[in-house]
């Protein structure tokens, strides 16, 4: 292979902090008074319950409704989806190759991509993760297969790393480069498994997607995809490729099974962007809560960005407009939060957001075999007193 | 090792996962040359509390598969790729986990002719259709 390696590095630069980035800091800094007053009672917030295990082997857990009060999740409590588990054994020296229908392949070493952000490609911004199965155990579907999540396989992290078209330039797509394929260091134990492939777009591929090193200003950790993570801002969470080690140019989509097959509606169209949905994060269902003024507040999210979210507290009756907090993010969820009336007795919480694009989030979801893209709206039943 | 079969089935599946967990802990192949520290710079390991809970999710989940005739085949071909927990969360009818089986199989799963109808008993038998839930469309 003709490789081309880029010797100057300068792991250790530290990035200087972009306009961008005081926005970011601004609109989590918001977001996090907002959490800190809506669970804190004026008091310290508590600290949110562990991850969810689904599926203890490959690991697959689910962020707790709590966690996600905060505009920004710890890799702590930030899901965990695996197809085959995180791999058993790192490099010493991580790499990453762009080969395929190139002008001349290239390799690329951490230190590349880290020096590539430092002078100047460096993107920092906060991203939400969804996994496109998350809602399916709420389908209750009578035959499912997969993980049956609840609402929590949804997260956003700070994700810094370099866009993939910055390292896509150097190789020189060819024009029948048409798709990007990745390839990861991920196996299943047995070796006759097909590997876990995702190809995108080439205008995804030149557009938003992103190689992410850190995450939440840290080394992404291995369950997250650490030391190389894709990321596609807008896009279920199965395109955002862990642990990456190839990119490979090519004219059609990829034949892999978890893409040929796998992932797929009724239809026969691919699972590939998020839909409008939003999840209430305080208070939790069966809380007790006193009569009179009640502070919900949650988070919205869709592949075009969130035009409006709205609360009711009588289950659908009537609604009334939540404040949505900070500015949009591209890619990023909206923290929201809305103070509504309730009388004693029991309430119905319930939060419908609307995207972009006119998208609004349905009462049930339309269910599919696969259990994907369930958006219904979040249904949170409370305890008035 | 213990000649109980299933004794020593789960005995490997848990090597198995054991060896996985190390290896994201990066607690083995210590070569005394810093290999381990600088793979977890490169990408720390899962906390060890997650790692216990996560063991013991897995051992629960065996513990939880139903007696009869079956069950040792899941603990020794399944529970080389999945957890119990796994399996134990889907809902298929006989055609459902008859393909899952076919699947499996063509991807190597050490089953023989003789073990696939009896899998298939025991999967459909406890973890079949749901007959409570709503019916789903297939449409998109």
């Amino acid at each position: 292979m003709n490789d081309e390696r880029h010797a100057d590095a300068h792991a250790n630069d530290s990035p200087r902090l972009t306009r961008r980035d005081l926005i970011i800091a601004g609109v989590a800094t918001a977001g996090a008074l907002v959490t800190s007053r809506v669970l804190g009672q004026g008091g310290p917030a508590p600290s949110p319950s562990g991850l969810v295990i689904r599926n203890p082997r490959a690991l697959d857990a689910e962020a707790p409704l709590d966690a996600l009060a905060s505009p920004i999740t710890a890799p702590e409590h930030f899901f965990v989806r695996s197809h085959f588990g995180a791999p058993t054994q790192l490099p010493l020296a991580w790499t990453l190759t762009v080969d395929g229908r190139v002008g001349r392949p290239v390799t690329y070493t951490l230190d590349d991509i880290r020096t590539l952000g430092a002078k100047g490609a460096l993107k920092a911004r906060p991203v939400t993760l969804e996994c496109a199965g998350n809602g399916r155990g709420v389908f209750r579907l009578p035959k499912t297969s997969g993980v049956q999540w609840e609402r929590g396989a949804v997260s956003t992290a700070t994700w810094t790393g370099v866009p993939l078209g910055r390292l896509l330039e150097r190789a020189g797509l060819t024009d029948d480069a048409h798709h990007l394929s990745m390839e990861a260091l991920d196996r299943a134990p047995l070796p006759t498994v097909p590997k876990f492939l995702r190809s995108i777009p080439r205008e995804v591929a030149l557009g938003d997607a992103f190689v992410a090193y850190e995450m939440n200003g840290r080394p992404i950790p291995l369950l997250h995809g650490g030391p190389l993570r894709l990321i596609v801002p807008g896009w279920f969470g199965m395109a955002s490729t862990k642990w990456l080690t190839h990119v490979h140019a090519t004219p059609v989509e990829s034949d892999n099974f978890f893409m040929s097959r796998g992932y797929r509606y009724a239809d026969g169209s691919g699972v590939t962007t998020m839909r409008p949905k939003s999840v209430i994060a305080s208070p939790l269902a069966e809380a007790h809560v006193p009569a009179g003024t009640l502070t919900v507040m949650g988070q919205a999210w869709s592949a075009t960005g969130i035009r409006a979210v709205d609360v009711s507290a009588n289950g659908g009756r009537s609604w009334r407009s939540a404040r949505l907090i900070g500015t949009e993010q591209p890619g990023a969820w909206r923290t929201w939060t809305v103070e509504v009336e309730v009388a004693a007795g029991a309430a119905t919480l319930m939060a419908r957001a609307t995207d972009a694009s006119g998208g609004v989030q349905p009462i049930a979801a339309t269910p599919n075999s696969g259990g994907y893209g369930n958006n219904s709206i979040h249904q949170v039943p409370v305890h008035v007193s | 090792m213990s000649p109980d079969p299933r004794v020593r089935a789960i005995s490997l599946a848990l090597a198995v996962f054991a060896s996985t967990m190390a290896g994201c802990g990066g607690d083995t192949n210590r070569d005394g040359t810093g290999a381990d520290s600088a793979r977890a710079t490169l990408a720390p390991p899962p906390p060890a509390a997650l790692e216990t809970r996560m063991h013991e999710a897995d051992r629960a989940s065996i513990a939880a598969l139903p007696a009869g005739a079956g069950r040792d085949v899941v603990i020794a071909s399944c529970l080389t790729c999945h957890s119990a927990a796994m399996l134990q969360q889907q809902h298929k009818d006989s055609v459902g986990w008859d393909k899952t089986i076919t699947q499996m199989t063509t991807w190597g799963a050490p089953l023989t002719s003789a073990q696939q109808p009896v899998l298939l008993g025991y999967l459909v038998a406890h973890y079949g259709a749901r007959v409570d839930a709503p019916v789903a469309t297939t449409r998109r």
